[in-house]
């Protein structure tokens, strides 16, 4: 800008300069000189105006083929180095020393390539990066803990949303309410709460993270006391597609708390969330009993009456699996969980403990917290895993042999073929009194296909099809969007969601209605 | 003296097969630019308007760039020249404002200097950086500045004043 007046603008400048080289005895550099700098220097730049103008000669080209190289070059071309004078998390770009690491997720088949991973340390690194997202046009995915396993937390040459340094919690044992950010995992909000003897329903992997797990809906030991993840959520704080902060909860923007009770990642990205928290432990009863194969059918049958007449404190899974000692045996198993007194879950699995006798029988008091990380060894991050799943009409006993024929036939050690028990206090929801409408008394039915060498890759996976396949004359509509693949036919997130998917739409609409969030068990704009 | 940039070429090549590319070359010329511009209008708003034109036209143009020894800042400077020029017939009664002569070595090496001292800015300490950020592109007062920062207004001037020490010395060097 022209020179107006250097002396009206520098005035304060010049008797600064006076009475600190006066006090310092800093007469190094001559005054003159000092102003002359500071009279090139009006007019300098800003570097938000240098960013917005560079994001805005982004969005004047039309998209080529280059988009990787695009991506690329034009983080480097100093909008990136715009974000990270503010950010206060860490923004990792190829090449970056722990880009390889941070890149990765828990299922190993996932091999993707963000352009940039922003780990966000706070809601407003979240909100930048968003931003950043929008004005680079950038596909984003977002990262807690990194368990979906479809692979949803990452994405190749967009930008990855990771949340996994967000690990605040803080438990308020006076109100019974627990907040936690969304990077938090299970262990990590179960060790916290349960410092205070409480819990709310959370994954039976305990290094699942709270996020992706709640936002679908979220089963658990707890879910037939207390109720499913979501029916615990006192409110959620989300970073909406337009970079708003909202909080979401029974009387702020209900409608989107309605929908975020099931409905994943549509909305935004969920910085926090609060629960409600209940008396739990930290000992309570439980454990696994195992039985022999030939068994199996025997042992399921069991599992099914024992289940449907349980107690709500009562919460049990069955599967057919490998034995954990290496022994590549096959064996039929029951895991249950009784949250009450000891006296009371004693006497509950006394049945489960007493039936055949079982092989194995770990059945027993325990910490609430081991109860939900002894299974973390049988799901190794970076095992490779496929997954099928959904809600049986009925486990009648033509289902049950038929899991057991294709379980003769599975072709990986740490494969299994799982049944998940959904009642109690999760099944007197109403379906549409959340976004989550799985709330019948019933059986999920998991084919987790799972296996370490990659060699087994092809026949894992044609092993899960066919299970699943042969399993179909026994499935409901239902299924849990937590579990769901990519590349199911047809629109299985509408068939997840059943009655409650146009009302899903119509939120989907208001709240992300250019499908900005779209790496997630997407809700399809209503045409 | 406008020095052709190591690689430009290349860059240059590269953003004309790729339109997506001239951000490397908006990156490398920004400061030339914003200081050639700015000093040639009365406000900022009008700096970051043109500033912006040119960039526009050029990436634009972009194919139109032929090699011919000239190096690519010359041809910034030029849209530049004639962008300083429209504006100012858009925005001065007189419309007899004579055309922005070509770009002398004089004016390229004071918008040289000064692009060197924008530069040097961002590599100042963090904090004294930040000074003067408030200070000379937002305008502020040391007291809005030292409210900003949590700092005290004595603690602000000795940022400022050490800052521009650096600065001078920077440009010292650069003269050198």
């Amino acid at each position: 800008m022209p020179e107006r007046d250097p002396a009206e603008r520098l005035d304060e400048l010049v008797d600064t300069m006076l009475s600190d080289s006066a006090t310092t005895g800093d007469t190094a550099a001559p005054l003159g000189d000092l102003l002359a700098v500071a009279g090139e220097l009006r007019g300098l730049p800003s570097e938000e105006f240098r960013a917005r103008l560079g994001a805005e000669l982004v969005k004047a080209v039309p998209p080529t083929e280059a988009d990787m190289v695009t991506t690329t070059t034009f983080i480097r071309a100093g909008l990136l180095a715009d974000l990270a004078r503010r950010f206060s998390g860490q923004l990792l770009q190829p090449g970056d020393r722990e880009y390889d690491e941070a890149r990765r997720v828990h299922n190993g088949l996932v091999d993707k390539r963000p352009a940039l991973i922003a780990r966000c340390r706070g809601t407003a690194d979240i909100v930048e990066a968003v931003k950043l997202a929008r004005a680079l046009r950038l596909e984003v995915a977002i990262r807690g803990g990194g368990h979906n396993v479809a692979g949803r937390a990452t994405i190749d040459d967009g930008l990855m949303i990771d949340l996994s340094s967000m690990k605040g919690i803080h438990v308020d044992p006076a109100t019974r309410a627990a907040r936690a950010q969304g990077g938090v995992t299970w262990a990590e909000y179960n060790r916290e709460t349960q410092a205070h003897g409480l819990a709310s329903t959370g994954g039976v992997i305990s290094s699942t993270g709270i996020a992706g797990l709640t936002l679908g809906g979220g089963l658990g030991w707890l879910h037939g006391r207390y109720g499913l993840a979501v029916d615990n959520l006192l409110s959620v704080q989300l970073v909406t597609a337009d970079g708003r902060i909202l909080t979401a909860s029974e009387r702020e923007h209900p409608d989107l708390f309605w929908g975020l009770r099931g409905g994943g990642g549509n909305f935004g990205v969920a910085a926090s969330f609060a629960y409600r928290v209940h008396a739990v432990g930290p000992t309570i009863t439980g454990g696994l009993v195992a039985h022999s194969f030939p068994r199996a059918r025997d042992v399921l049958r069991f599992y099914r009456d024992v289940s449907a007449s349980a107690p709500d404190e009562l919460t049990a899974g069955a599967g057919l699996l490998h034995a954990p000692d290496g022994s590549n045996t096959k064996i039929a198993a029951i895991v249950a969980c009784h949250c009450g007194t000891l006296e009371r879950g004693g006497a509950a699995v006394g049945p489960i403990k007493a039936f055949g006798p079982p092989v194995m029988d770990t059945l027993r008091p325990r910490p609430y917290c081991q109860m939900n990380s002894m299974q973390d060894a049988v799901y190794p991050r970076g095992a490779f895993n496929y997954w099928k799943s959904s809600f049986l009409a009925a486990l009648s006993d033509d289902a049950i042999d038929t899991m057991i024929d294709c379980y003769a036939r599975c072709p990986s050690p740490v494969s299994q073929l799982l049944l998940e028990h959904l009642h109690g206090a999760a099944v007197r929801v109403g379906a549409s009194d959340t976004a989550f409408p799985h709330r019948r008394a019933g059986y999920n039915f998991l084919v987790l296909g799972q296996w370490i060498d990659p060699a087994d890759g092809e026949r894992c996976l044609a092993w899960v099809r066919e299970t699943f396949a042969a399993m179909q004359p026994f499935m409901a509509s239902g299924r849990y969007v937590n579990y769901l693949g990519d590349e199911e036919g047809g629109d299985p997130v509408a068939a997840a969601y059943g009655s409650n998917y146009a009302r899903l739409q119509q939120l989907k609409a208001k709240y992300d209605p250019d499908n900005f969030f779209h790496m997630n068990q997407n809700i399809r704009l209503a045409r | 003296m406008v020095e052709s940039e190591p690689d430009e070429k290349l860059l240059v090549e590269t953003a004309q097969r790729d339109p997506r590319c001239f951000a490397d070359l908006y990156r490398l010329h920004f400061d030339r630019v914003y200081a050639y511009v700015a000093r040639r209008v009365a406000t900022r708003s009008d700096a970051q308007d043109l500033t912006a034109e040119v960039f526009q036209q050029a990436l634009a143009n972009l194919g139109r760039f032929e090699w011919r020894g000239v190096p690519f800042a010359a041809w910034l400077y030029r849209i530049a020249a004639n962008a300083v020029t429209d504006h100012h017939h858009r925005t001065v009664r007189d419309q007899n404002v004579p055309p922005n002569p070509e770009p002398g070595r004089e004016e390229h090496e004071s918008a040289e200097r000064r692009a060197s001292l924008y530069r040097a800015v961002r590599e100042l300490p963090a904090d004294q950086r930040r000074v003067i950020e408030m200070r000379f592109a937002e305008d502020r007062s040391i007291a809005e500045i030292a409210r900003v920062l949590g700092r005290s207004e004595g603690a602000v001037k000795q940022l400022q004043f050490r800052a521009l020490g650096s600065l001078r010395a920077r440009l010292d060097q650069d003269d050198a």
